[in-house]
């Protein structure tokens, strides 16, 4: 019973769609109001920004990043360069922080 | 006939006479007052106005060059024959101004350089390729940016107050050649910013008379689909006056739109990409910021600007079809050429006309020093770019040994030779008044930029790309764009109702598509040779390109041999004239007065810094150029680029 109604349902849907298709014209134009096409083509946007912001923040900070660190390190211990001191944090205590040059070839091992 | 003797006597009344004369004092004072600012006397102080510039008139600068009459006159009326999508061409630049700011700009700064063919001859070392971008470059600003901007003017002088054509236009280009020839950038800069404010005033006031005079936004949505011209002969195809059904839409069908989605999303980016990020007129504005925070705040500024000339031209343009559909949407030949003296349509005229029926008495003139301001501004700008090109780029080659003074001379003289030019230019532009001037413009650009463009891109992102790789892109870029820029010209495009007999093979690939496709196979062209021939060491690229641009390392300039050459024969000459004026000194008594005068008018003083020795000029280069940013301004104006292109993506989605 369930099965056959759910058919029935997937059909009326398609008919649904054949339908609307037949008059895209001037139907599709006043689906979407115009602000709404707007606002969601803003979120797209903010969403595509957040995921290169990610993908930035995942890849292409580290090499430079660890480049900079032994000089910045010795000098700018508790200055506004926050981010280069949490890359030499250690994970154990927040603390302590790793030997960087350790920590420098490291990174390269991995890169390679 | 009414309208031909109404024409003449719209600007003869004291209250419209009074704003234009009062607009004229505003900007000569500014002018006077930006003049005594800053020192002209130097090649920074005059081209880059010694670097001081804030945000402020860099972006107000950015908008005023790149807005002129052109905009009034051809946005409007390709948006009264086919709608909004016409404003994708501003709307495009939102993104690209931002380009520019963060990624051009910054690499330009540390390369050191005031003009682009000498940024490709550092980056690229020989002389063939920056002689054939200076050389290009001059070409495109005679061909397609003057020659639009003093049509249009013709074109909006002509309907609004029936001047005689060579004396307006021979009186605007001397007063524009005064303050450009008189003030360097920094006048041009701070005149520019008087006339964005009148620009914006007066369009947006002309805007609020449109609106209502049409009966607001939702009038226009329902009445331009019904503005059809009432006198139409039979033999005429329908699609011919009837405006079409996607004027509203920003992205209109890739295959049969007449501005295709893709195209206008991408085409438009790539020449775009040209027009902002590799064109002297652009990049000398921001180089002249006090620093890369400063251009980038200018940049953000201009791209809200830029958001305006939806709002202010192509709207008033659809609202003009609306109310004139008889002369604005002529389509019959003999009365197109009754209205506006050109048989293949009108569509031109939709701004002029608006000014001139709906405007009251007094604002008329606002609207006349609006139309002058953005002629002035962006031929101001034309005229100090090429001459910063031609000094800097051409004269530095046949004269290795010009000193500052020299230089400063040329320039000036320079901006005279364009004037004279552009005056010559008037009858073939009379002459080509057919309507079509903007098609031709349009295919001249994106037949000519994109190879361009591609250069820059690669040279900016690709440490791979080498000279032979980049001259050989330009060249056959350049061919390509010929094969089809040659036929299209031969066959002319056509238009509605005589369709042009080109070839669909050669002519019927849409100029936007054409763009795109001659961008990606310049840039093929390019990676292939590159990848065929040695490349460039990395000594020699340090701060040239986008990677390198933090690096501290010293850079081996590529062309330094040349330059010290120059030195030497500067130095040379030095000596030279030291003893000369020593033996003549007792007999320029009399005359030195009156050099004293022009000197003082054009800012050339007579003392000028002896040419530095090797040891200044090897200290002086390794204080490397500074674009270090303070980081909350930074995060700062980060923040505003991204809320500025939020505000752009919601109106393309609104109006796609």
């Amino acid at each position: 019973m369930g099965k056959s109604f759910t058919v029935l349902h997937w059909l009326v849907l398609t008919l649904g769609l054949v339908a609307a298709q037949a008059e895209i014209p001037e139907k599709a134009e006043q689906a979407l109001p115009n602000w709404l096409t707007g606002i969601i083509a803003v979120a797209v946007f903010l969403f595509l920004v957040f995921i290169a912001f990610l993908v930035n923040k995942a890849w292409c900070k580290t090499p430079s990043e660890a480049e900079a660190v032994p000089t910045e390190y010795a000098m700018t211990n508790g200055s506004t360069h926050e981010t280069s001191l949490d890359a030499v944090r250690s994970s154990e205590d927040p603390k302590a922080y790793e030997n960087v040059i350790v920590h420098q070839t490291d990174e390269k091992v991995t890169k390679m | 006939m009414e309208n031909t003797t109404a024409k003449h006597i719209t600007i003869n009344n004291p209250a419209d006479i009074s704003v234009i004369v009062g607009y004229f004092m505003v900007v000569i004072a500014v002018g006077i007052w930006s003049t005594f600012r800053t020192n002209r006397g130097t090649v920074g102080g005059y081209f880059l106005a010694g670097r001081t510039m804030v945000w402020w008139p860099v972006g107000t600068s950015l908008f005023a060059s790149n807005i002129g009459s052109g905009h009034f006159v051809g946005l409007a009326g390709t948006a009264a024959a086919s709608g909004i999508a016409v404003g994708g061409f501003e709307w495009n630049a939102l993104f690209i101004v931002l380009l520019l700011g963060w990624v051009f700009v910054p690499v330009y700064l540390t390369a050191g350089v005031i003009t682009m063919p000498r940024y490709l001859k550092k980056r690229f070392g020989g002389s063939r390729i920056s002689l054939y971008l200076s050389v290009i470059s001059l070409f495109l600003y005679i061909f397609t940016k003057i020659s639009v901007d003093m049509f249009s003017g013709a074109v909006f002088i002509q309907q609004a107050l029936g001047w005689n054509i060579y004396v307006a236009v021979i009186a605007l280009l001397c007063i524009t050649a005064l303050y450009t020839v008189t003030g360097g950038l920094a006048a041009l800069m701070y005149t520019d910013t008087v006339q964005t404010f009148v620009i914006i005033a007066g369009a947006f006031v002309l805007m609020g008379f449109s609106f209502y005079e049409v009966g607001g936004y939702n009038a226009l949505l329902d009445k331009y689909s019904l503005s059809l011209p009432s006198q139409r002969s039979l033999n005429i195809s329908e699609q011919c006056y009837t405006p079409r059904e996607d004027a509203f839409h920003l992205l209109r069908d890739p295959t049969t739109g007449d501005l295709p989605w893709p195209g206008v999303l991408f085409g438009i980016a790539i020449i775009g990409s040209w027009y902002w990020c590799s064109d002297q007129v652009i990049v000398q504005r921001c180089l002249a910021a006090r620093s890369l925070t400063h251009v980038k705040a200018g940049c953000i500024l201009c791209g809200y600007l830029k958001l305006l000339p939806m709002f202010l031209m192509v709207f008033p343009g659809m609202i003009s079809r609306v109310l004139y559909p008889d002369e604005v949407g002529c389509v019959e030949p003999s009365i197109c050429k009754k209205v506006c003296g050109t048989e293949v349509g009108c569509s031109n005229i939709a701004y002029p006309k608006l000014v001139v029926s709906i405007m009251p008495t007094g604002l008329r003139g606002l609207m006349l020093a609006v139309m002058l301001a953005a002629l002035m501004s962006s031929l101001a700008s034309i005229f100090n770019s090429s001459s910063t090109l031609f000094t800097m780029d051409i004269w530095t080659r046949i004269r290795p040994q010009a000193r500052d003074k020299e230089l400063m001379i040329v320039g000036r003289v320079w901006i005279l030779c364009i004037v004279v030019i552009s005056i010559c230019w008037i009858p073939v532009v009379q002459a080509a008044q057919s309507g079509q001037l903007f098609d031709y413009i349009q295919s001249v650009t994106s037949f000519l930029a994109p190879p361009i463009a591609a250069v820059f891109f690669l040279a900016i992102f690709m440490k791979r790309v080498n000279e032979a790789g980049a001259f050989w892109g330009l060249m056959g870029g350049l061919v390509m764009g010929l094969c089809r820029m040659v036929p299209e010209f031969a066959y002319g495009s056509g238009t509605c109702l005589i369709p042009s007999n080109c070839p669909k093979l050669i002519c019927g690939v849409h100029y936007l598509y054409f763009a795109v496709l001659l961008f990606f196979c310049t840039a093929i062209l390019v990676l292939f040779v590159s990848y065929n021939t040695p490349p460039i060491e990395d000594k020699h690229l340090y701060r040239l390109v986008f990677s390198l641009r933090h690096s501290k390392e010293e850079r081996v300039d590529l062309d330094c041999e040349e330059e010290e050459r120059g030195r030497k024969a500067r130095r040379e000459a030095d000596e030279k004239e030291e003893v000369v004026t020593e033996e003549d000194q007792l007999e320029r008594g009399d005359r030195s007065i009156m050099r004293k005068i022009i000197g003082w008018f054009c800012g050339i003083s007579d003392t000028q810094a002896p040419e530095p020795t090797e040891e200044e000029v090897t200290e002086a280069s390794k204080q490397l150029p500074d674009i270090s940013e303070d980081p909350l301004w930074k995060y700062i104006v980060n923040a505003n680029a991204l809320i500025m292109m939020s505000v752009a993506v919601y109106f393309w989605g609104y109006y796609a």
